[in-house]
């Protein structure tokens, strides 16, 4: 009865041993998105207001977009009186809220859409439909 | 003596839990019109979820929880839809989807029994489970098996979508363990 037991135990450990292999094989394509996601950013932080050809000093625009269920960049510096404009490239509706007092929101942006909003104040904002995501603006 | 009998029996649950989460025995093999058909049955059962919600809630954060679910699932299938049809494919039954479905009835039998807060935890309990079911099976079984680059382009953009419901879920649930 003993033996047998053990005989079970040894299989058991084999077959736990495989999963634990398995599962860990698993995590590596996870870190594709936010790969391609960073690559996105660095476009992100062009302020575009200069390439439209608007003068120095005056406002700018940037983009935030928003794909794989997340802003990019999360958090944007910003001057009072820039414009930014937020591009849905999701399957699925987002919209920007503004956290704390709920003062603005863009109500559901649809896929393939965009919204824009010039910048009076630093906010924390979120996902209303989604509240996982979460984004920064900081106004200087 | 004790302690090899609580590894063995540790050991046993685990096997137990193993072959209940792997319930098709070997991997399945699908073709692109059957995982077209998974991927629409899947979107289409937690809209049916929602709906069981709706109906029952009262609670804000399960019904806007359930509102997400509804209208993100169902622009899955759209998507799904207007590809399956622009690749001339027809979805085919297969397996899994049946198996899908069938324990989807399984569930909402059981969720159309509770009321009030009990409903509110099963139903999130529920959808913790099934989202973390449905990551499983788009990322291991059907992103590996699709052979069209825009069908396997289309579930590698529906993995993050599930994986915030996921997220979402989670944090409804806590409000409830409260
Ligand atoms: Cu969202």
């Amino acid at each position: 009865m003993r033996i047998r037991s053990w005989g079970i135990l040894k299989n058991s450990m084999y077959i736990l041993f495989s999963i634990f292999l398995l599962c860990n094989c698993y995590d590596s394509p996870k870190k594709d998105p936010s790969a391609r996601g960073a690559a996105n950013d660095t476009n992100n932080h062009i302020p575009k207001g200069e390439a439209l050809g608007i003068k120095k000093g005056q406002p700018h625009v940037y983009i935030v977009s928003i794909s794989e269920m997340t802003f990019h960049p999360k958090a944007i510096k910003v001057h009072k009186g820039d414009t930014i404009i937020w591009i849905n490239h999701d399957l699925v509706a987002h919209c920007v809220t503004e956290v704390s007092n709920k003062p603005w929101t863009s109500s559901a942006i649809p896929s393939g859409r965009s919204w824009k909003m010039v910048v009076i104040q630093s906010s924390d904002y979120y996902c209303a439909i989604h509240p996982v995501m979460k984004g920064k603006i900081v106004a200087e | 003596m004790k302690t090899i009998t609580n590894i063995f029996s540790a050991v046993i649950m685990m096997i137990a839990l193993l072959i209940s989460s792997s319930s098709f025995g070997q991997t399945p093999k699908l073709t692109d019109p059957e995982i077209a058909s998974v991927a629409v049955t899947a979107n289409q059962i937690d809209i049916n979820y929602a709906k069981i919600a709706k109906e029952k809630s009262k609670n804000a954060d399960v019904l806007k929880f359930a509102a997400t679910m509804a209208s993100d699932h169902q622009s899955v299938i759209d998507q799904a839809v207007a590809l399956v049809k622009k690749l001339g494919v027809t979805p085919k039954d297969n397996e899994v989807s049946k198996k899908l479905n069938a324990d989807a009835e399984t569930t909402k039998k059981m969720l159309r029994t509770k009321s009030g807060n009990t409903f509110n935890k099963a139903y999130i309990h529920n959808e913790v489970a099934y989202h973390k079911a449905v990551i499983e099976t788009v990322q291991n079984l059907l992103i590996p098996q699709a052979q069209n680059a825009e069908l396997k382009a289309l579930l590698e953009k529906v993995l993050p979508i599930l994986k915030a419901h996921l997220e979402h879920a989670e944090m409804v649930q806590k409000m409830f363990a409260k």
